[in-house]
């Protein structure tokens, strides 16, 4: 009895604010997240970047397949300047190239300079404002990155938690699939899935089709990143929760009795969560690039919708023309900062959310 | 006589597990790390389980929680209410109501609390899992834990990441109590803390024990942690008890060579007191392949000189040799003249 009274005492009368200041586990991963600077650029860059695209068709000057018909014909000098009213003050400073092959065929992009405010990163073959089409491509690429990155770690999860939670034979045949999974060659992969689901005789791409119309090769492209990209969430979050489930609070759970929903829910879940956010964020990115590679090679997105990856599709018919640089420049950046900000994000999460860490 | 009345009884108990190889997981041999132990634990008292690294008191105390499910064949007879329930038998669903009366205090302070659960919730948990308490009334009887363990109850929102080790160890304490057990199994619950620290737990353990009138079952490898604290003494080797007495009386009149090796091991906080050491040739055998007779035999000093061909025949079985309550489990336990910590410990003139 009086040592406990002893100890009790030992310790200094605590001030009631001092009791109340509690900062969980969050809060501390909040305030080490706001230290880490480039993961703080990355979170801003990637909220403008949701921001434009999810108020895309408010903020764009131009519908996104409208076309300046005017600046293209002018461009391909079939009509004279001037013709139409009195010419724009951001006049295109484009040199027109007095290639006789290109001349009058109308194929050479009219790019206008960046201090104009008509078409501040130019138009590209058809006449199409490209600032326009960046925002309506980021809608459609950030939806596929965010819908297939959410989708695939969800999977992945899933099963990566019940080869885990299971183990035994539950757990090799998981494990081996994952393995095999991971040693196809993607490339040749996502031809032959793509292939299949645009092919109307398969009964799944047929039902799409019928249902979605023609935004159906969002949603083919979003089945096959998530075909593609569960193993490495799996692979992740089994050997989080074999590690959780030897730790000493689990057996202090099943010691009282605890049912299994009970241990995975209050300890399982909570402790693996981070390993699970980071690998989101960081996947969000890889998905946006397998749907731009895909695009690239004109198997994801089919036009008419927009994507970064099919917008720099069309642009390599242009690259090598003067001032042409411009239609694959801006979609190819904002892919690049995306990916390279979610990757900051990414890294920024995982330092912060990782339990060992100090404040 | 009350307090003879016997609460746990381990029979037979045995746990191997499996060493698996190869692709097609083929069971190739088993690690006998508890191989048929029997002791029993009396009500309100203090059994001490001791014994080196890897000889199996951890799985012993794991097994009887169930944690670890034995092998068929064992039995872990808890008596209660004059009613005999055998745990090894028990479905693990039927088993929930016992788990209120069993629960175990760990190691290692830092991962037996869930870093993202607050300490209320820690030790409210097992409230909220037998549904015996909810609302106002959990917090209320948290904050009475808490109390009963030295916390200061205000921490109650606090995180685990937030108490030094020997707090947190309190924290687990608290957690043990919460369901008010009658037996708890104390899983070295001083080792991972400072020697300080080590003896305010030690009191509070005691403390708790005569408030609450627990039993413990107290499993550690520190010998004199285990005088301070227990009644009785279970010495294991390898996966067997070799002896099991009256605290004192163990360290008096030792039994079992391993024991008195044990002994022997004792730091004496005294420098002008030469221990007389006896120290064990060789190594610890490896338990998937424990030596034949009596598994203590390659290291036995005595065995050594007499090379008795029991020892390494036949398994010696854990009998009462005085007939009063001090188990052995040596061939020669009666013959053999082995020495006490006061025989040991020979006492020099400071000159």
């Amino acid at each position: 009895m009086t040592n406990r009274t002893v100890a009790a005492r030992s310790k200094a009368p605590i001030p009631e604010k001092v009791i109340e200041r509690n900062p969980s586990t969050w809060q501390l991963a909040w305030r080490r997240f706001r230290r880490h600077k480039l993961a703080m650029l990355g979170g801003t860059v990637v909220m403008l970047l949701l921001l434009a695209a999810i108020f895309a068709p408010w903020l764009t000057p131009y519908g996104f397949s409208y076309q300046n018909r005017q600046l293209l014909l002018r461009e391909c000098g079939e009509l004279p300047p001037g013709e139409f009213g009195s010419p724009h003050p951001c006049a295109p400073s484009v040199d027109i190239p007095s290639d006789p092959q290109l001349l009058g065929q109308c194929v050479r992009p009219a790019v206008l300079v960046w201090k104009c405010g008509m078409h501040p990163f130019g138009t590209d073959d058809l006449g199409r404002d490209i600032l326009t089409r960046v925002m309506q491509g980021g809608r459609v690429s950030l939806l596929v990155g965010f819908v297939a990155a959410l989708a695939a770690t969800l999977l992945g999860t899933l099963l990566g938690g019940i080869a885990a939670f299971l183990g035994g034979p539950v757990d090799a045949v998981i494990s081996r699939f994952t393995d095999i999974m991971l040693s196809l060659p993607t490339l040749p992969l996502l031809l032959i899935l793509t292939g299949l689901l645009a092919n109307q005789e398969v009964p799944l791409a047929a039902y799409l089709s019928q249902t979605l119309g023609p935004s159906k090769s969002i949603v083919v492209i979003i089945i096959v990143i998530i075909v593609l990209s569960w193993m490495s969430t799996t692979r992740l979050v089994r050997g989080e929760v074999l590690s959780l489930r030897s730790r000493e609070f689990v057996d202090a759970a099943r010691a009282s009795g605890a049912a299994t929903r009970h241990i995975l829910v209050r300890h399982l879940l909570p402790n693996a969560v981070h390993v699970i956010i980071v690998q989101a964020t960081l996947q969000v990115g890889e998905a946006i690039l397998i749907e731009s590679g895909l695009s690239f090679l004109g198997l994801g997105i089919q036009p008419p919708a927009v994507s970064w990856g099919n917008m720099l599709a069309r642009a390599q018919e242009f690259v090598f023309t003067p001032n042409g640089i411009y239609v694959a420049f801006f979609p190819g950046l904002f892919i690049f900062l995306t990916v390279l900000c979610f990757n900051f994000v990414g890294d920024g999460l995982r330092d912060a959310l990782d339990p060992r860490a100090k404040r | 006589m009350a307090n003879e009345e016997i609460l746990l009884e381990v029979k037979a108990l045995r746990k191997y597990f499996p060493v698996k190889r190869g692709i097609f997981r083929r069971t190739v041999a088993f690690v006998k790390a508890v191989d048929g132990i029997d002791f029993f634990i009396k009500k309100g008292e203090t059994l001490g389980l001791v014994g080196e690294s890897g000889c199996g008191k951890t799985t012993a105390g794991r097994t009887i929680l169930r944690l670890i499910e034995p092998d068929p064949g064992s039995k872990i007879l808890f008596h209660m209410n004059g009613q005999t329930v055998d745990i090894a038998k028990l479905r693990l669903r039927q088993l929930k109501p016992l788990r209120r009366q069993m629960q175990i205090i760990f190691q290692d302070p830092y991962s037996s609390l869930n870093p993202r659960m607050t300490i209320g919730d820690i030790v409210g948990e097992p409230l909220v899992v037998h549904g015996v308490a909810r609302g106002k009334e959990r917090e209320a009887r948290v904050r009475e834990l808490l109390e009963a363990v030295g916390l200061n109850p205000a921490y109650m929102k606090r995180y685990p990441h937030e108490f030094s080790g020997g707090q947190r160890q309190r924290i687990g304490i608290a957690r043990a109590l919460a369901l008010d057990p009658q037996l708890i199994i104390c899983d070295e619950p001083v080792s991972a803390l400072d020697v300080s620290i080590q003896a305010q737990v030690l009191n509070l353990l005691e403390d708790l024990q005569k408030e609450f009138g627990l039993t413990y079952l107290f499993i550690a490898h520190d010998l004199s942690v285990v005088r301070h604290i227990s009644s009785r003494i279970a010495v294991m080797y390898l996966g067997k008890v070799v002896e099991m007495a009256d605290t004192e009386e163990l360290f008096k009149t030792p039994m079992h060579p391993y024991t008195e090796a044990l002994l022997s091991a004792v730091p004496v906080p005294d420098p002008a007191i030469k221990m007389d050491r006896i120290i064990l040739e060789g190594d610890v055998p490896s338990p998937v392949n424990p030596p034949s007779g009596c598994v203590f035999h390659p290291r036995c000093p005595y065995y050594a000189k007499n090379q008795w061909a029991t020892c390494k025949n036949d398994v010696p079985p854990l009998v009462d040799v005085t007939g009063k309550g001090h188990y052995s489990s040596c061939h020669f336990a009666k013959e053999l003249k082995l020495q006490g910590v006061e025989e040991i410990v020979e006492r020099r003139s400071r000159s």
